[in-house]
Order: structure tokens, then C-alpha cells, then sequence
């Protein structure tokens, strides 16, 4: 029994990398924008789906990864462009359709790229497990939790210590006021989105070699990430990081312990009870509404 | 009555199309699958457009009915209207449960909760595969039959279809013009002077939804006697994503925009059946123009646009605000 | 005296700090009872309280002998109470008529069934509802604004509209936030003009306003409040000459 709940603690902590990669992109744009970024599941499946691709053609597998990254910022970096600041004033139901639209219609692009094949990486590393009791932990786990905890700490740092992590969140705070104090909003904006494509995109690499990706992957992942946002209260970076963890745990525990078909259930079951109970999540901040 | 001019034009419309074009595929199937989107987007309007309560899980509502009327009629071989009333009934006791919490929370809390509601119900249809059929869905649901006339051709499901469209245009144009419907758009408007002049915002959302949920799950109903076979990806999140696409596409709060919509909407992939692998891509296109270049919608927006050209008389055209 | 609007020792605080702190007061009924107070005195807080926005601290609050304490704002509405707010909140979405329905909703009846099938009741309901709403917009001079969308009116007549909105409520008492802020010279005459025709109307109004002329004008009695806390409380007069009041607002530097 305790090697079942070890194997999904070690699954669920990966997957839940993941989910906590892509919360924290969404995170970081709701931060600076006010804005929350339907898209972002398509960030992971545009770098996964690139990645594959490149290595077809024979591109080097770290060049690949790389390129990989390069073109999930290039597509964040547009989507903030030509979609959401075209949009500035849209009403919270206007970003939501704009947003939504914007990861249907990636979703569309990349089912005329690729299409409706699932596709796979290889692992970075070897396939070797290392073995604790019954349980399995595979190299592209680790390598998976590590680097998200690398990823996961320099933006931290990026935050709290440099100047233009700390301008970031002041455009959140009041963008009018962060214009006035000579911080270029603007291209926050885009650096907003662009570090969120990045995570995104390194989301989608760490784990297609463990899970299957093709051009509809980005949805579901995508949502999870938003779940895990909301868990860890929206608007912290942070807390969306131990929010995507939790989420991960809990759901391969009760796909271990229920049934695998429910898995998804599960995540959407503890959103729900989240926003019902405790809506501004686990770490965020209650506050009244002043009028 | 003023109010009903609208009403009889589209009345009108749905009774010359299938007389000028009686072969026409165009009119009589799609026109069927028309009429059904349209009566969910009519009520996803009145919570969507009048109230200001976005949903991104409506399409759970349309399964409900639709999954009422499927398993009841074959697994335990009900009488299809009894099945319907269940359906509606067990579509309002959800509504109403879940309603409760879920309008409490605004803005993307909502669109999010929704969301998730949608999904999970999804799963419902999919897992207990020994009760739904799984992923295959539910096949030889019987036909209707409205005292002793089968409903079994495409004429006779436009007939239905339609005229239960206009049913449901009718109850919603009364209730926006009513003293409840003043209510809810006063709740859209702004909730805290809405509470003031003495609106139980909360009850009176709760009420909205519900109908709302209930214009679907009626919709469902039909739509799986009319395809006698259902299965859960009729009713994915990617449907409820299309239901509020219709509804924006024909503007928001306007009363026969989401009709409009409807109809651009179901027609699509019937046009780009050539392009099929394009449907995906264009529907995206879609939703970030119109919210970026008509955020009032395409019947709203180009209506006030084309407006002015013929208007010489400078009356105020005012954009509608938020 | 008559129980009219009466608070007792009524504290709100946000996040530690006091906004409102152990106030005490009672106005008379059919008087225009204003409040005034350097910025961030706590007035519109004060209101938001009394309206059921936001639940006291601690303390109490009556109004004709019930409790306003843990009601919603509806319910306080349907005891008596309405008010205009200081940015409008005019459904914008409406035209100026509709928006003054929507103020009669209290004195309807008819739900969601007998409006979706638009039911006789329903239609006569109506029309008995229009009838009242046309007759509080001839009340602030808006009528020949009925139909006209509200999101195209200056910022004047969404003022007054917020004032007819909330006469169509049938209220005891009137809180009117700031009526005049952000009116002309001329607009605000009329405000003051429609303020006392509201008073004669025998509904009692409640006065949050920096425009100390306008003030002095209507007001009955005044109630100066300071960070939060009470002041002073009297007459114009008395107010005008009251020491700790000059060197509240003085101390300021504000007005």
C-alpha cells in the first residue's frame, strides 16, 4: 500500500511540475494584466509539438529543445501583440472569448501542421529507473522536477531581487501609476507573456517524453494550470507553483485509489470546491470589496 | 405589438424557407440543427447577454437533457415526454444546486467554476460506461411522436424544431420585457444599484440560470430524438465554447443576434466540409476578430456601422457601453 | 422624538483600521440630515453601512425601530431607505425610463412565469409601473428623456436620474452621495431646488456633500465627522461656529 502511495506521490509530483510550470505563466499575466490567459495550455503543446518536429528533420536534440523554446516565446510574444493589446479595454468577458479563441485557433494551426498524430520525445537522459521498495522514479522525472524547481526559483529571484522583475508587478499594483514612474507597461506586457510562453513551452518539453502530445494536448493541460492558479490563489506566483504540486498529487492519489477515468474529474472537483469555500485560494489574499 | 415585429419576421423566415426551398439540405437538415442551437443560444443570452453571467459549461445542461431522454427512453423504455419532463426536472434540481455557489463568484472565477462544471459532468457521461455506453454513446433512442404523428422526417423535425425555437424566442422576449427582466438587466448594468432599488441580485441570478439551463436541457432533448444516437462529444467543453460563440458572434443582449449566430455557427463546417481541418482554426479566427473589431457582435456591430451610411440626421449613435 | 434612522456606537473597521469609529446619531424624520467631513472622514462608508454594502464591525442600526444590522440592501430598500451613490451607478445599459422602472421593482409583483408568458397581470402591472416611473421623472424634469438611452446623457441628468431611480422606490428616507459633485453652479441650484421639493414630498433625506454652500442651504441638521469619529453635531449655525470644526478643516488645509 505505502509503495502505491510513494509511486503516486512520485507521479503525481511530476505531472504536477508541470501543471505548476503552466499556473505559473498563468499567474504571471494575470499579475501584470489583469488578464487570464486561456492560451497558455497551447504554450506547452506549441513547444512539445516544435520540438518534435525539429528533431524529425534532423536538428540536434539540444538545438532542438532550444528552437523548441524560441518559438513558444515568438507565439506569446504575437498573442500579446495582435490579440489582447488590439483588445485593452475589453470587458473580462471579451479577454476571456479573445483568449479562448486564441488557443482554438493554435489548436487549429497545429492540427494543420502536425496533424491528429500523437507524437513523443525522447527522454533526456535514458530510460533507466531507479527504484525505491516497488516503486519507480525515471530520469525524466527528475529531470522534470528539477528543472522546474530551476525554473520555478529564478523567477522568485526575478521578482523579488532585479528591477525589472519588481517594475512587473508594479504595472499590476496600478498601471497608471507604474506609467507615470517612467516603467514602459507596454513592453511589460509583452515580456509577461513572452516569460509565460517560456514556461509554458519548457512545461511541454519536460513532459513529452512521459506523456503523449499532439495538437489538442494543450487544452486540458492548460485548464490544470488554470486550476492550479486558482488553488494557490490568483495573482501569486508562488502559490500557483504549490497549487500545481497539490493538484498533481491529488489527482494521480485518486486515480491510484478511485479510478484512472475520474482522474480529470478530480482536478475540476477540487476547483470547484476551492472557488466555492475558499475562493481566493490557499495563498492568496481576502479582501472586502470596496465600493 | 411593436415588441412582436421582430418575432413575426422570424416566424415568417422559418415558415417560407422549407415552402421557396423544399429539397434544399441547407433548409431542411441543417436548418433542424439550427433551430436547435439557437433555442440553447436564446437562453444562454438571457443569462450571457441580459444578466452578464458568462457560462463556459452550458453544454452540460444540453447533455443532461439529452442523456434524460436517451437512457430513459432505452434503457427503461419510457414514454419520450415523460423522459423530457425528468429531463428538465433533473436539469432544474442541478441548475439550482449548483447555481447557489457558482454566481457568488464573478468575472474568470466564474467562467472558470462553469468550465469545470461543464467537464466534470462531461466525465459523468463518459466513465459509468456500463449505463451511458462510454465514448460510444447512446444509439436507438426512438423517435417523437406529438399525438399520434411520428416525428420521423426531416420536414416534420424542422416543424418541430423550429417551432419550438420560436416558443422559446416568445418566452424570452416576454420575459426581457418584463418586470424580471428589467431586474436582470439592471443586474448587469450594476449589481450594487440594482440591490438598491430592492433586487435579490442573488435569487434573481439563481432564476435566470436555471431558465437558462433549462432552455438547453429542452433543446437536448429533441436533438437526441432527432439524431437518435448521442454520444459525450456533443456535449464537450468545446460546444459550450461554440454556444457562447454564437451568442457573441450575434452581439450580446441583442434579442435575435444569437439566432444569427446560430445559424453562421452551424453552417461553417456544412460549407467548409471541403476544408474540414480548417473548422478548428476558423472558429478561433472568429472569436478574437469579432471581440477585437465588434465587440458588440457581427448583427449589433455591422448593423450600427451600415446604420450611420444611410442616417443622414446626426442622432446620437452611441456605442453600447462595457 | 419621533424613532427614526438611529445608529449606536457603530464601528467598521478594514483590514485593522477604522473607518467609521463608535459613531453615535439620530436624524428626525421629514429633516434633511447632511454629514460632512474632510476626504476620508468615513461618510460614504457610513452610507454603505447604513445600505446594507457593508455589515458593521460592531454597533447597532435602526430605522424606524427595526434593525438594519445583517439585512442585504434589497431588504433594506423594501423598509424605506434608497440612495444615489457618488460615482452613478445608472444601468447604462437602459434607457432613462427603464432605469426608473427598475427603481418600481419593489411594487410588483408579477415573477418569472407570469412575465414569460406575458400574463394580463403582468401587462397591467406594467403599465401601472410605467405610470409611477413617468411621474418621478417629471419630478426631476428628465421626462423628455424617457426614451433616450441613459449612457448618452451628461454626467447633470445621470445625477438627477439616480435621484428619480431612487424616488420610484417610494422611500422614507433618501441618501443622497455627493449629488452635486462634479454640477455646475446652475446644476447645483437645481439640485438643491430638487432636494427641498424631495423634503416637502415629507421623505426625509440623508446629505453626504462638500459643497458647504449647498449644504448650508438645505440641511436641517449636520453632522461633522473626522477620520471616522464624531465630531460635532447641530444645527448650520452652530456648526459654522463651532470651534473643533474650523480647525478640523483648516488643520486639513482642505475646502
Amino acid at each position: 500500500m505505502s509503495d502505491v502511495l510513494l509511486q503516486s506521490l512520485i507521479t503525481g509530483v511530476t505531472i504536477g511540475s508541470a501543471y505548476a510550470l503552466v499556473g505559473l505563466g498563468f499567474a504571471i499575466i494575470f499579475n501584470v494584466s489583469d488578464v487570464v490567459n486561456f492560451a497558455q495550455g497551447e504554450f506547452v503543446m506549441v513547444g512539445a509539438m516544435s520540438a518534435v518536429s525539429l528533431l524529425a528533420v534532423g536538428v540536434p536534440f539540444a538545438v532542438a529543445l532550444f528552437l523548441a523554446l524560441v518559438i513558444a516565446v515568438c507565439i506569446g510574444l504575437i498573442l500579446e501583440k495582435f490579440a489582447i493589446e488590439p483588445a485593452k479595454s475589453a470587458t473580462v468577458v471579451s479577454t476571456i472569448i479573445i483568449t479562448i479563441g486564441a488557443s482554438i485557433f493554435l489548436r487549429g494551426l497545429a492540427l494543420l501542421i502536425w496533424g491528429k498524430d500523437f507524437h513523443s520525445l525522447p527522454a533526456f537522459s535514458g530510460e533507466t529507473p531507479i527504484h525505491i521498495g516497488s516503486a519507480t522514479l525515471t530520469p525524466q522525472s527528475m529531470w522534470v522536477m528539477g528543472v522546474t524547481a530551476v525554473l520555478v526559483f529564478l523567477v522568485h529571484q526575478f521578482f523579488n531581487r532585479t528591477i525589472t522583475g519588481k517594475a512587473l508587478l508594479a504595472c499590476s499594483a496600478n498601471p497608471i501609476a507604474a506609467s507615470l514612474i517612467g516603467i514602459p507597461v507596454k513592453r511589460m506586457m509583452l515580456f509577461a507573456y513572452g516569460l509565460s510562453a517560456l514556461l509554458g513551452g519548457a512545461a511541454g518539453l519536460l513532459i513529452a517524453p512521459i506523456a503523449f502530445t499532439s495538437y489538442d494536448a494543450g487544452m486540458m493541460l492548460g485548464l490544470k494550470g488554470f486550476a492550479a492558479a486558482i488553488l494557490g490563489g490568483l495573482g501569486n506566483p508562488m502559490g500557483a507553483v504549490a497549487g500545481g504540486v497539490v493538484l498533481g498529487v491529488l489527482e494521480s492519489l485518486g486515480a491510484g485509489l478511485i479510478s484512472s477515468g475520474y482522474k480529470d474529474a478530480i482536478a475540476f472537483i477540487i476547483l470547484l470546491l476551492v472557488l466555492f469555500f475558499k475562493p481566493q485560494g490557499f495563498f492568496g489574499k481576502a479582501g472586502e470589496e470596496r465600493v | 405589438m411593436k415588441r412582436y415585429r421582430g418575432f413575426f419576421a422570424l416566424a415568417s423566415i422559418i415558415t417560407l424557407a422549407p415552402i421557396l426551398f423544399p429539397v434544399n439540405y441547407f433548409v431542411t437538415v441543417v436548418g433542424v440543427s439550427i433551430a436547435i442551437n439557437a433555442l440553447i443560444a436564446v437562453g444562454l443570452n438571457l443569462l450571457m447577454g441580459y444578466t452578464g453571467q458568462i457560462s463556459l459549461g452550458h453544454a452540460a445542461f444540453f447533455g443532461i437533457g439529452a442523456y434524460a431522454s436517451g437512457l430513459l427512453t432505452t434503457l427503461l423504455s419510457w414514454n419520450p415526454w415523460l423522459a423530457l419532463l425528468v429531463g428538465l426536472l433533473a436539469t432544474w434540481l442541478v441548475a439550482e444546486l449548483i447555481a447557489r455557489p457558482i454566481l457568488r463568484l464573478k468575472g474568470h472565477y466564474l467562467a472558470m467554476a462553469t468550465l469545470g462544471f461543464g467537464i466534470i459532468i462531461n466525465i459523468l457521461m463518459v466513465q459509468p460506461t456500463h449505463i451511458t455506453g462510454g465514448p460510444d454513446g447512446l444509439s436507438d433512442i426512438p423517435v417523437l411522436n406529438i399525438l399520434g404523428w411520428d416525428i420521423d422526417s426531416d420536414i416534420r423535425w424542422y416543424i418541430v424544431a423550429n417551432g419550438a425555437l420560436l416558443l422559446g424566442v416568445w418566452v424570452a422576449l416576454n420575459l426581457i420585457n418584463s418586470r424580471i427582466g428589467l431586474a436582470l438587466r439592471a443586474v448587469h448594468g450594476s449589481e450594487v444599484g440594482a440591490q438598491m432599488m430592492g433586487v435579490d441580485i442573488e435569487k434573481i441570478k439563481i432564476k435566470i440560470f436555471v431558465v437558462s439551463a433549462l432552455f438547453a436541457a429542452f433543446a437536448g432533448s429533441l436533438f437526441a430524438h432527432q439524431q437518435g444516437f448521442i454520444s459525450p462529444d456533443s456535449f464537450s467543453f468545446h460546444f459550450s465554447i461554440e454556444l457562447v460563440v454564437m451568442v457573441v458572434l450575434g452581439g450580446m443582449a441583442s434579442k435575435y443576434g444569437p439566432i444569427f449566430g446560430a445559424a453562421v455557427l452551424t453552417m461553417l463546417p456544412e460549407t467548409l466540409v471541403v476544408f474540414e481541418d480548417y473548422e478548428v482554426l476558423i472558429l478561433g479566427a472568429i472569436m478574437m476578430g469579432i471581440m477585437i473589431f465588434l465587440p458588440q457582435g457581427l448583427w449589433v456591430g455591422l448593423s450600427q456601422k451600415i446604420k450611420p451610411l444611410f442616417i443622414k440626421k446626426t442622432i446620437s449613435v452611441e456605442p453600447a457601453g462595457g | 422624538m419621533d424613532l427614526f434612522l438611529e445608529a449606536e456606537n457603530i464601528t467598521k473597521t478594514f483590514g485593522g483600521v477604522a473607518a467609521i469609529f463608535n459613531l453615535s446619531f439620530a436624524t428626525r424624520k421629514g429633516s434633511v440630515y447632511s454629514v460632512i467631513g474632510p476626504n476620508g472622514a468615513g461618510k460614504t462608508t457610513l452610507f454603505n453601512l447604513l445600505t446594507g454594502i457593508y455589515q458593521p464591525t460592531s454597533g447597532n442600526m435602526r430605522f424606524e425601530g427595526k434593525s438594519l444590522v445583517g439585512q442585504p440592501p434589497h431588504k433594506i430598500s423594501k423598509l424605506g431607505i434608497s440612495r444615489t451613490f457618488q460615482t452613478p451607478q445608472i444601468f447604462l445599459n437602459m434607457t432613462v425610463l427603464e432605469n426608473t422602472l427598475v427603481g418600481c421593482h419593489n411594487h410588483g409583483s408579477s415573477g418569472f412565469f407570469s412575465g414569460a408568458l406575458s400574463l394580463p397581470s403582468s401587462r397591467k402591472e406594467a403599465a401601472r409601473l410605467e405610470e409611477q416611473a413617468m411621474e418621478n421623472l417629471v419630478f426631476c424634469g428628465l421626462d423628455h428623456l424617457a426614451n433616450r438611452e441613459s449612457d448618452a446623457l451628461p454626467y447633470g441628468e445621470l445625477k438627477r436620474l439616480e435621484v428619480a431611480r431612487a424616488l420610484s422606490t417610494k422611500p422614507k428616507l433618501l441618501l443622497m452621495d455627493e449629488p452635486a459633485a462634479g454640477l455646475n453652479d446652475s446644476e447645483t441650484g437645481e439640485m438643491g431646488e430638487l432636494i427641498r421639493r424631495i423634503q416637502k414630498l415629507g421623505i426625509s433625506v440623508m446629505l453626504v456633500e462638500h459643497n458647504m454652500a449647498l449644504v448650508m442651504a438645505v440641511s436641517d441638521g449636520l453632522l461633522v465627522l473626522n477620520y471616522g469619529e464624531y465630531l460635532a453635531e447641530g444645527t448650520p449655525e452652530q456648526i459654522q461656529n463651532n470651534p473643533k470644526v474650523i480647525e478640523a478643516y483648516l488643520g486639513m488645509g482642505d475646502d
